[in-house]
Parts: C-alpha cells; structure tokens; sequence
C-alpha cells in the first residue's frame, strides 16, 4: 500500500501521540488531595486497577489508531500491489519550465512560480530520508538535480532560482529521462508539476513505458489540468523577401510577412503589431481586428532596409503569454548572389553550341542578358575541380558541379559541410564515361539513399519530360508553366537513378524515371540532374524551360536554404554559415568558441554574434521561441490521462496535494477509512463514559449516608419553609 | 460553665445543632449546652432519666408496691404481676474517647465567616471530622454531667494522648472543653493499643462512647470491643465521616494522599467510585455488625449534618430499652 499524500499518512500516525501526550501530561500536573479514607480508596484502586489499565490500554488504542486512520483516510492510500511506504522512497520531479509556463495568471505570478511553489509545499512534506532528483521539462530537457539527494532545502533552492523558457514544453522526453534513473533500489515515483495546457502535450509523441527497478510498479503523480482560460497571441513566422523593384536597383525595399497565431479563447479583439530594428530606420506599426474564432491573421510590411542587413523583431501586444510575443528575423545585407561553376575550363570560351557543357548553359541561363540590372545581383567564378579548396567555397550561394568525378574525395567532407551551411550544390553527371564511382561517395557523406549508376544510358527512342510534374519546393513558381514547357524536352541520354524517395524528384520524364533530384541537407539543398544540361544528352538547354529552371533553382534554393538557419529555443541552434566564425555570444551566456557548425540548443531568444579570429563581427543570428509550445488551450483530465496512459497509471492531485479522482479505488478507500474513524469515535465515545462510569449504568449510587441524613433533610426543607 | 441561654430568640433546638450553627458558638460549653438540650427536644421525654438509667430484673408484685413501676405486658401473657426494677448505676461512668487521629482532620464542608470550631479547622477554614466528634463528644459530657454521672475524657491516636479523669465534680466539666480544645495529631490510630491504655485505667463497669471514624482494620476494633465487652462495659461506637467519603462524588483525575501517611496514588474517582463505596460499605457493615453482635450501639455521623436529632434517637432508643421497650 501507498499513499498520494505520504506526509498525511505520517501526520496521522504523529497525531496519534497527542491523545497519549495529553495522557501523561494530565497525569502529572494534578494538585495532590488528601484523603482520609485512604486504606479504603487503595483497596479500591486495587480492585480496579488491573481493569483499569486494561481500559486505558483498549481507550488510547482505540483513540491512536481513529488518528491514524485519519491521516491515512486523508493521504488516500492506494491499494494493490503497490509498494510499502517504509524503506528508501525517490520521487523525479518534473517541472514544466517550457513557454507555457510563462502564463501570467490573475493574481500576477506565472503558471511556473505556482508550480514552484506547489513543488516546494511538496519537497516539503516529503519526509527526510526521501529523495528527490528535478528534471526541467522545458525544450532542451535536461536534469536540474541528476543524482537524487535527500538534501531537500537544496532542491528547493535550485527550483526557486529557475525561471520559465522559451523553449516547448517536452513531457515525452522529460519522462524518458527520468525512465534512465528509475532502475534505483526503493520506491520510485514521477510526480508531473504542470498545468497541462495544450502547448505542454505534444500529441505526435507518447510518453514512453516506465520501468520500475525489477519492474516493481512506479508511482505516478501529477498535478490537476489547469481550468483558467486565457488568451494568448504568439508571432509564429517572419518571411523576408526583397522586393522584385530591388533587383531592379530602384531600392532596398523588404516584403516582410508576419504570420500571428492566437489561442485560448477567440473573443473578438484588436491588437498591435510593431516591426522595429536596426536593420531599418524607425518603427512600421499595424493594428490587427481579431473577429471571434479567428486564430491566423497574416501581416505584411514593405520597409526599406539597410544595405548591411541587421535584426528586425516583430512584436505584438503584452498578453498573457509575453515569451511569444517577439521574434527576429536577420535580413542580408544587399550582396550579389556568388554562383561557382566547378568544371574543367579547357574548352571556356567556346560558342559551339554542341560543344557547351552543362556548367556553360548554367551560366547562361542565370545571366541571359549580361548588361542586364540582373547582373549586378550575381556574379559567377569558374574553379577547376581539381584545384577546389574550402576558400573557393567562401561567401559562395551556389556550386554547379559539371564535373563530380573530377573533385578530390578529401573535398567531400567540405563540399558537404558547406550545404549544411546553407549552400546549394548543383551536380551535373559527367559528360564522359568515368569508372570511377564518383557519386557514391558523395551521396554516402550527405546520407542520401539515392543509387547512381556509374555509366549513363542512351535512350532510344528519345524520351521527353512528363507534362505531369510532381510538385517540388524548387519548382513551386513553375509548376503552372510546367505543363507546357516539360513535354518539348527531349532526352537523349540519361544516368540512371534508383532509390529516390518520392519526395525527392523535382522533374520526371515520360517514363517516370527522375530527371532532377533535390534533397535538403542541413540548412542547404543538393540538386542532381540525372541528365546533363547539354545538347549531346538532352535540348533542354536550348528549349524555354532552361532559364526559369536555373533561375528558379537559385532563388528557391536561396529561399528555402534560409529557411531553418534561425534558432529556435530548445530544438535548433541558430546556422552559422560563415566559416570564419570562430567565437559566437548566445543570449544570456559568454562568448564561446566555435568547433564546426554546431551550436549548443539555445534556452534563451535574441540575438547571437559570431565572430571571427580577429574579433571582428561577421555574422548575426537569432533565436526565436518555439510558438508551438504556446498553445493555451485548456485540455480535459481525460485527454492528460490518455495522453499519459502509455507510461502507466497516473494519479492527478489538485494544489492541496489531495487526490481527485482518477481512480475509485483510492477515493472508495478513504470513505472506508472515514467511516471506520466515525465509528471508532462513537466507540471511544461509549467506552469512556462506560469506564469512566464504572460501566453502562444509566444511574450512579448513592453512596453512603450518616444517621444524621434525615434530620439534615429536614433542617434544610424548614429553612426552605421558612 | 456559662449560664447564658442562647435559646432565648426562640429558635428551634435543631437549628443550633447543625455544623454552620454549632460553628459559631464559639466555646465548647456553649456548644455542648445547645446540642444537650436539643437532645432533650428530641427525644420528647424527661432528659433526666439519665444514661445510666438501666433496666436490672423483674421482681413479684407485693401489695403496697407503686403500679407505675408493673409490667403490664408480662401480666398480660402470664396473668402474673411483675413489677419492673431499674438500676440508677451509680457505678456506671461515662468515658468518651475522641479520635485525634490525622485522619480526623478531614473535612469538605468550607468554614465561614465568623464560625469558631477548632484551631484546627481554623486554620484549614474547613470543619473537620474532629470538630464534628469533638462537638459530640461535649454534648455527651455535658448530658452526663447534667444528670451528675461521673465522666471521663480520652483523647487518642496510635495511644491516649489527653485524659481527664472520671468525675462528677464541678470542675469537670472545664477540664473536658479544655482536652477537647487540643488538636489532632500526625499519628494514626491504634485502637487496640488505646483499649488496653483505658482499661488500665477503668475499674468498675462503664460506657464508652467512642468517637472516631475508625478507618482502622475492623479485625482490632473487634479485638478491642471485645475486650470491653469481656469486661462487661457497655460501648457506644459514634463513626463520624465526611460527606464526601460518604458519596465521594468527584470528578476530576487527581492524586491521593492519604492523611496517615499511606502515600500518593493517582486515581480518577469516576472510575473507581463504585469500588470505593462498596469497600466503604463493606467496612461500615462489618463496623456495625461487629458492634451490634457484641450488644453494642453504633451510629453513623455525617459530618455535613447535625449532631442533636441522632443522638437523641439513639439516647431515646436506649432508654426505651432501659423501660424494657423495643427500640424502633
């Protein structure tokens, strides 16, 4: 047996001492009366005594055991083959520190200081030699107090000093950390301090089984879903693009699109969105109408911005949920866009066309028009493969790879740390039959399933590109036009490639084999044609398809390359694409070195600085909060219990620390408990008056009189006469 | 002795005769002439029959002898005349004896303003056992003397402690009130002991009055009532208790110390109460047992209640006794 309340259980049997206190203090402090009859009162307390102290035994007894049971009736126990309450007991708490904790109640305290100081209140009743380990459920979960200690006045201190963050709330992970410590020797419990709101559950993820040690049965404790509605309006995303007048050169303007999100309750409202920033001048400020229901609204800005780029922030009204209330976005600074063309450049400057390679009809097709404004925004290098090292790769957007079997296998590991980055690399088989498996090896360290022949294949008769086009990221502006372009190609020749998922084809042919393959890596992309941009393999480079294809390959890929470099508190770091970062500042901590491109996950929003070896800044970032951790929404006890049901049976209490409900048989066993103390109390009742009345007689004796009794009865009613 | 007549406001003989009232006569004479003479109330009869009056022998009726002194009841069974003799036992002493025991200095009953009684129970503000026997003991004294019986006093505890001699004389009566006014003592009571002390003492035949609570083993009463009855004295036991011995209706837990040095116990009265007064019953039944299978009177006091209407039903009952009568 157990107990949801163990400290009232153990105040019950403390209270029982008091009836026995009371027992011997009573004793001890009666003034002493003398007595003459004295030999008669021992003869008396004789007879009585051995039934006397068989009374009083069977009285404190019975008075003992009414308080225990109180205590216990009060602690609801938990019967079955749960454990005993003696012997070692560790509880691992789990905190929810996540976003939503940062919940501004009525009362001015967050939803995380309540379940501080309900966790306190509970560390508290724990009794001394119990432990107590903290795990932070918080995105990145983490332990707060790893090794159970005893010392409770420490894990106090260390709860007291946390504060929420902006990371989601992770209860799955929180739990599968605290499952790492649950094989200890003794009774091991998981108490969940959390108000359960909807951005603590993450319904694409279960909680895991939890063992026992030896598989003995855990405690799991949690705190009552929360039933305070709230409102909350979150920034869930800042899209940048500049506009098509800029690349005109008729100005910087960014499009800034702003997508907010609101939760909770849906009442009809007006709220403010602000965009500021030192990558603008001033402050642009729109006023958003909420109708009831409504729960996205998108906002879109037109600013000029600074040439250098910078940080612009969107914020909107304080509410009761402010961790979500801002997020930044760094915006550019107006460079041109570098493109490298890796391929021999023993026939450059050739103008057959039969003769261009697939390196040559790229450049081509990204400047058509080389005194156009265009070319101000791109500018392209050749490098030979042989020859490619890191520096080349430096400040660079795109890599069109004509010949990949060319490049050093050493250059791998930096052609594929650089995608990761953010770049985009464009691989063009090789024009001339190679033995050497070029692609593999590749493919192999950027973990791509794709298989690629080492040979191309003629195609006979000649293939075309399917009219039916599956829907790609690079191709989105195109797949209206796609209809009539892709048909007039033909294909001549082809290099074979199997296990592509299907998300991975950007362009099939008529046969249904992939022609252009892209897969994201890291926060850059790889995009492999399967047929070369040249004449001898394929007319695409000539047919009208060509310059929108390329175009659209650098301008998605910019765009989606961009997409996740931005941190987000307790999921991602923030991409550092600049390799000569060596030193970056995160917010709320020191400057730390860089190794690689990993970041430790930021627990906090704003702004971080990289800096190179010379101290100089070269790159900004940002964190952001993660805004699906903000969700307000009230959830039902029932869906939290389904929700927890995978890792065993748990048990809600309200803030008292006092069970609810959740299962019958604890709240049946304390109405037992009760009435049980409700009839030892009418017991106790009837047996003191039975023993301190010498038994159940409804009428004392008399006792004795003197011969003079009648004569006083008589004087007394005279005088009353009188 | 004082001649003054408290009577005199006309009030009942009984009034005076209960504690609050004998309290506040303040000298001992006082007290013994109020209760004395509402004995004589009480008993509605001529006081000065006397309490040595006693019935001797029937004698055969000859002419010339007084018809008043015929017992007409035998006449009426036998048709016989006998005439009934008494004795005017002019041998006959009186000797009281007072338990001073510690154990008499008990009393419940709260002293009041302007109230005598002993030092003792001036002190404590309370009437105690002693007050009450001591008050018997004058009245008896008093009576004895009125009707020129020579009296004696004893004062005892574990033996005699004060002692006046059998007498008649006018200067008595002061050496009684003047024994009576002694205190008790810190000594328990050893009734054998202070039988033998007075026998060594009392040669021809007496009445003892014995005026105690006798909380003593009543095993050394018998032995001792037995030696006056082997004697042939005659014995009046007077058993003085406090109200609150009598019922003990107490309520609150609290240690008992018992006046004789038995020590301390820690007894909740509720709970053995009915053990208490069942031992007391006991013991005041065997007490009377004991005293009325020797021939002797026994009388019960309480010390809340008034001394004279007892005394007088008991003097009443012996002297109808004495007239060959049956007592009621």
């Amino acid at each position: 047996m157990t107990f949801v309340t163990t400290s009232l259980a153990v105040a019950g049997v403390i209270a029982a001492a008091i009836p026995i206190l009371i027992h011997i203090l009573l004793r001890r402090r009666r003034k002493p009366m003398q007595w003459a009859a004295m030999s008669l009162l021992i003869e008396a307390a004789r007879r009585h005594r051995r039934k006397a102290r068989l009374e009083q035994i069977i009285l404190l007894t019975v008075r003992a055991v009414m308080l225990i049971l109180l205590g216990a009736a009060l602690a609801q126990p938990l019967f079955g083959d749960r454990v005993g309450v003696a012997g070692l007991r560790t509880t691992h708490i789990i905190l929810d520190d996540g976003i939503i904790s940062g919940l501004i109640e009525a009362d001015g305290r967050t939803s995380f200081e309540r379940q501080v100081a309900d966790a306190v209140t509970f560390i508290d009743s724990l009794p001394s030699g119990d432990q107590v380990s903290v795990i932070l459920a918080g995105a990145p979960v983490r332990f707060l107090i790893e090794s159970p200690t005893t010392d409770h006045r420490s894990a106090i201190r260390a709860i007291e000093t946390r504060q929420s963050r902006e990371g989601a709330t992770d209860l799955a992970s929180a739990l599968e950390l605290a499952d790492t410590t649950l094989d200890r020797e003794g009774v091991q419990g998981v108490r969940i301090f959390s108000d359960f709101r909807r951005g603590s559950i993450d319904d694409r993820r279960r909680p895991p089984i939890l063992h026992g040690p030896a598989g003995s049965p855990i405690e799991l404790t949690a705190s009552m879903p929360i039933n305070e509605p709230a409102t909350n309006i979150q920034v869930t995303s800042i899209k940048t693009a500049r506009s098509p007048l800029s690349t005109m050169g008729t100005g910087d303007l960014l499009l800034v699109e702003v997508k907010l999100r609101r939760t909770g309750l849906t009442p009809a409202m007006v709220s403010n969105v602000r965009l500021e920033g030192d990558a603008m001048s001033g402050v642009e400020t729109r006023k958003v109408e909420w109708s009831p229901g409504r729960t996205e609204i998108q906002v879109d800005f037109q600013v000029r911005v600074d040439t250098d780029g910078g940080v612009l922030e969107v914020v909107v009204d304080p509410d009761a949920l402010p961790l979500d209330d801002q997020r930044f976005v760094t915006v550019d600074g107006r460079e041109p866009t570098r493109v490298l063309l890796v391929d021999r450049d023993e026939l450059a400057g050739s103008t057959r066309l039969d003769r261009l390679r697939g390196t040559d009809w790229f450049e081509r097709a990204l400047l058509p028009f080389p005194e156009a404004a265009i070319a101000e925004a791109i500018t392209i290098d050749r490098v030979d493969p042989a020859t490619i090292n890191d520096r080349d790769l430096e400040g660079t957007s795109m890599v069109v790879i004509g010949r990949p079997d060319l490049l050093p296998l050493e250059f791998n590991p930096t052609l594929a740390n650089w995608i990761r980055r953010g770049g985009i690399a464009v691989v063009l088989p090789p024009g001339e039959v190679t033995i050497r498996p070029w692609a593999s090896p590749l493919l192999e360290e950027l973990n791509l399933p794709w298989s690629v022949s080492l040979e191309p294949s003629r195609v006979d008769p000649p293939r075309s590109l399917s009219a039916e086009q599956p829907s790609a990221a690079l191709t989105t502006l195109l797949d209206a036009e796609l209809v009539e372009l892709a048909p007039s190609v033909r294909i001549d020749q082809r290099l074979p490639v199997t296990d592509v998922p299907d998300g991975d084809v950007v362009l099939l042919d008529d046969q249904g084999d992939p022609v252009v393959l892209d897969a994201p890596i890291g926060a850059g992309r790889i995009v492999f044609f399967a047929v070369n941009p040249e004449l001898e393999w394929t007319d695409l480079p000539v047919r009208p398809l060509m310059v929108p294809l390329v175009q659209e390959i650098v301008r998605q890929g910019s765009a989606l390359s961009k997409r996740d470099i931005d941190g987000v508190v307790g999921i991602r770091p923030p991409m550092v694409r600049q390799s000569s970062v060596a030193t970056v500042t995160l917010p709320g901590s020191a400057s730390q070195t860089v190794t690689g491109t990993e970041l430790p996950i930021p627990d906090r929003t704003g702004v971080v600085e990289g800096y190179d070896l010379s101290g100089n800044l070269v790159e900004r970032m940002v964190v952001n909060p993660d805004t699906d951790g903000g969700f307000v929404d009230l959830l039902a006890q029932e869906a939290v219990a389904a929700w927890l049901e995978s890792s065993g049976s748990w048990q809600f209490t309200g803030p008292d620390a006092v069970v609810v409900e959740q299962i019958d048989e604890r709240s049946s066993m304390a109405v037992i408990l009760m009435a049980i103390v409700l009839f030892l109390a009418f017991l106790e009742t009837l047996l003191a008056r039975w023993f301190t009345r010498g038994g159940l007689r409804s009428s004392r004796s008399a006792g004795l009189t003197g011969a003079n009794a009648d004569s006083e009865q008589d004087r007394f009613g005279r005088g009353a006469a009188a | 002795m004082t001649d003054s007549n408290p009577g005199s406001a006309g009030m009942r003989a009984e009034q005076y005769l209960a504690p609050e009232t004998i309290g506040q006569l303040t000298s001992f004479e006082f007290r013994a002439r109020m209760i004395a003479e509402g004995v004589m109330s009480g008993m509605h009869r001529s006081p000065y029959q006397g309490l040595a009056v006693e019935f001797a022998e029937h004698r055969q009726y000859v002419s010339g002898d007084d018809l008043k002194h015929l017992d007409w009841k035998v006449y009426g069974r036998s048709d016989k005349l006998y005439l009934k003799q008494y004795q005017q036992e002019t041998n006959l002493d009186v000797v009281i004896l007072v338990d001073a025991s510690a154990s008499m200095r008990f009393g419940t009953l709260k002293v009041k303003q302007g109230w005598g009684g002993t030092d003792a129970s001036s002190r404590i503000n309370t009437w105690t056992k002693f007050d009450h026997a001591t008050a018997i003991g004058a009245a008896l004294c008093y009576l004895a003397l009125q009707q020129r019986d020579r009296v004696g006093l004893s004062m005892f505890a574990d033996g005699i402690q004060a002692q006046v001699k059998r007498s008649n004389a006018k200067t008595t009566w002061r050496n009684v009130v003047r024994t009576l006014a002694t205190e008790t003592v810190d000594s328990t009571t050893d009734f054998k002991k202070v039988v033998e002390q007075t026998l060594a003492t009392v040669s021809n035949r007496s009445l003892f009055v014995i005026v105690s609570d006798f909380l003593v083993p009543t095993e050394t009463v018998r032995a001792g009532l037995a030696r006056l009855r082997h004697r042939r004295h005659d014995v009046m036991l007077m058993q003085v208790l406090d109200r609150q011995e009598l019922q003990f209706d107490l309520d609150e837990p609290s240690p008992f110390e018992g006046l004789e040095g038995e020590g301390r116990v820690n007894i909740d009265p509720r709970v053995i109460r009915e053990d208490y007064l069942s031992a007391l019953t006991n013991h005041c039944n065997t007490l009377e047992k004991t005293a009325r299978s020797l021939g002797f009177d026994y009388l019960r006091f309480d010390s809340h209640g008034s001394v004279g209407p007892a005394l007088a039903a008991l003097l009443g009952r012996r002297a109808l006794l004495a007239r060959g009568g049956r007592a009621g």
